[in-house]
């Protein structure tokens, strides 16, 4: 009778539908995991708290599973109904029993050996709606999956891959709409942000990040420059629905390190962006380093909050949408309008002086990547890069995992072939300095630092904060660790033998709490005996 | 010296004073081997003082020792080593 209760409660686990009423009430499960942030928000915060500071030490590994893939593995598992959805590098995907770890389906997509990618053939998610499971592949189509068996039910060719487009983000599921970015910002491409029917795999908008002849921003492109002008969006965004507002970053301008040829804004590269989610339609942009010439995507998670904050000597309620930019500044929008509230510098950085009353950078002379190279700080990957930034809603903090790096950035010529690598020029670190890392508290309405964790290194792991008083992060050497969220002090770590490329969520299973995240090829589930 | 090499002088909870070479480190411990190759394993929140020395050698220097004449004599002769290939 026990085995058939088990078996019962399994199946309708997997035949549960993970409907849009669900995503949006998304706290009122806190024991699930809907979406890459956890919620439409963007906060990458669980309000379980059944693991907290006083017990954390006793955290321990409840099973581990194995990609059996020797690619960076950086996704965020999705939980919902006792079953986890996960993509595993270069475009496969999985359904996990919570119980075991051990899979309930696999799902093999075999990819081009041709598909260029700049940073590592990997996937950061899946998406689900309703009974379907979405995954991007490297080969830029949009495949949708049956939650039960994992079967195909459509494929969507969102861009020719021999182009230089590839899919790496994990998509974001709303409404009837299944949202998907591209990655190729190294290889010329021209970007683009997509919505797709979830039903049909039909394509119901599209929104190019490099504006056409006669479109608004084309004028920030030199000649044919913005034809190559890349604005990958590659980070999955988030999603006010009281608003109807996308929120999406998008990356660096192509080529990377040679302005020459591009001269202008170029819009909308390295910006963060407000679009209509039904229309995919630009309400507006916020530009963080126009022109850029240092890599510096601004393809991050948004992270949406709700705060009285003074404008004009007038405290009320607002909406915000707060970021921490890979070139070193914060920054603070009203979210509605776009309208610049607050920015600052929270990282170590040479290339400008400050922001303006716009939040326009001051740029320094000297800062350009040259033929004989040039140190910036940060460096080619940032100040904090794609790894998730958490909101905390208890402490009212913004959790940032902070790269402190800097970079000799090269410029040098390329001509643009279709498909091919198109950076004109290189990097490499500055020598004699050891990189390291930290993890930083910041007050979202001020900018200012609440505290700050050193790591050894630059992370490539995200954050995510607990309603137990909990930071967990990770770090290249392979620990997993949990500070306290009020203070920054090490409670916890665990030695995962291998580098943290992800972000961590957590889920309850059979009324415990879990801690689930990638280390190396593996995907740990943590939980507190 | 290579980009890496860092001697790292440590004391222990008990007071012990230990100076050695970095063999690895992360975040929360940190590895070291000492001139008599006797290898050690701390967390770093254990220890009473951790120092990092950048650009230091445990390596005796042979300035005094030598004349700027003697030690280019000495590193022609050791150039002049082939040894077997």
């Amino acid at each position: 009778m026990k085995v058939l209760a088990l078996f019962c409660g399994f199946l309708c686990a997997l035949t549960a539908q993970v409907t849009y009423d669900r995503i949006l009430a998304a706290a009122n499960e806190p024991g699930s995991w809907f979406t890459y942030s956890g919620n439409y928000a963007g906060h990458r915060y669980s309000a379980l708290k059944e693991i907290d500071r006083g017990n954390v030490a006793r955290l321990r590994p409840a099973w581990i599973y194995q990609t059996n893939d020797l690619n960076p593995f950086e996704a965020t598992p999705i939980v919902a109904d006792g079953v986890m959805y996960l993509s595993e590098p270069p475009s496969n995907a999985a359904a996990l029993d919570l119980r075991t770890g051990r899979p309930v389906w696999m799902f093999r997509r075999a990819v081009p050996s041709d598909v260029g990618v700049c940073c590592g053939r990997v996937n950061r998610g899946v998406a689900v709606l309703g009974e379907r499971v979405f995954l991007g592949t490297l080969d830029a189509h949009l495949l949708a999956l049956d939650a039960k068996t994992g079967h195909l039910l459509w494929d969507a060719k969102v861009a020719d891959y021999k182009q230089g487009y590839s899919i790496t983000v994990a998509p974001l599921a709303l409404k009837d709409k299944v949202i998907v970015g591209v990655s190729g910002g190294e290889y010329g491409i021209r970007g683009f942000l997509d919505a797709y029917d979830v039903k049909s795999g039909e394509r119901l908008w599209r929104f190019w990040t490099v504006p056409g002849p006669g479109e608004p921003g084309h004028e920030t492109w030199e000649g044919d420059s913005w034809k190559t002008g890349s604005a990958a969006t590659w980070v999955t965004g988030s999603y006010d629905p009281g608003l109807d507002l996308l929120y999406w970053g998008t990356g660096n301008p192509g080529p990377d390190y040679n302005g020459e040829g591009r001269e202008g804004d170029n819009l909308y590269a390295a910006s963060l962006l407000a679009l209509d989610a039904s229309t995919g339609k630009l309400k507006w942009h916020f530009q963080f380093t126009p022109h850029d010439t240092h890599d510096w995507d601004a393809n991050h998670v948004p992270v949406l909050l709700d705060a009285v904050f003074p404008v004009r000597g007038a405290s009320r309620p607002r909406k915000l949408v707060a970021v921490a930019n890979r070139n070193g500044f914060f920054y603070l929008f009203d979210r509605r309008t776009g309208e610049f509230l607050l920015g600052g510098q929270y990282a170590k950085q040479t290339w400008a002086k400050g922001l303006d009353q716009q939040g326009r950078p001051i740029v320094r002379e000297l800062s350009e990547p040259t033929p004989a190279g040039t140190a910036v700080y940060p460096g080619v990957h940032g100040a904090t890069n794609w790894n998730s930034p958490s909101y905390d809603p208890a402490t009212g903090l913004l959790y940032v995992a902070v790269r402190v790096e800097g970079t000799v950035f090269y410029r040098a010529t390329a001509e643009y072939q279709a498909g091919s690598y198109f950076s004109a020029g290189g990097m490499r670190g500055i020598p004699g300095v050891e990189p390291s890392g930290a993890i930083q508290a910041l007050d979202p309405l001020t900018g200012e630092p609440r505290w700050e964790f050193p790591l050894h290194s630059p992370p490539w792991a995200g954050v995510m904060s607990t309603a137990g008083g909990l930071v967990f992060g990770g770090t290249n050497e392979g620990n997993f660790f949990a500070l306290d969220a009020a203070s920054g002090k090490p409670l916890w770590d665990f030695q995962g033998g291998a580098p943290v490329y992800a972000s961590p969520v957590s889920y309850e299973f059979e009324g415990r709490q879990y801690i689930a995240i990638a280390v190396g090829h593996s995907l740990i589930g943590f939980t507190a005996p | 010296m290579p980009d890496n090499f860092l001697q790292v002088r440590v004391v222990t909870p008990d007071g012990t004073h230990i100076t050695g070479v970095r063999v690895d480190e992360d975040t929360f411990t940190i590895q070291l081997r000492d001139a008599s190759d006797r290898l050690y394993s701390f967390r770093k929140e254990e220890l009473r003082e951790l120092h990092e020395d950048w650009g230091k050698s445990p390596m005796p220097g042979y300035r005094g020792v030598f004349t700027e004449s003697e030690l280019r004599d000495v590193v022609a002769y050791l150039l002049s080593l082939e040894g077997a290939r």
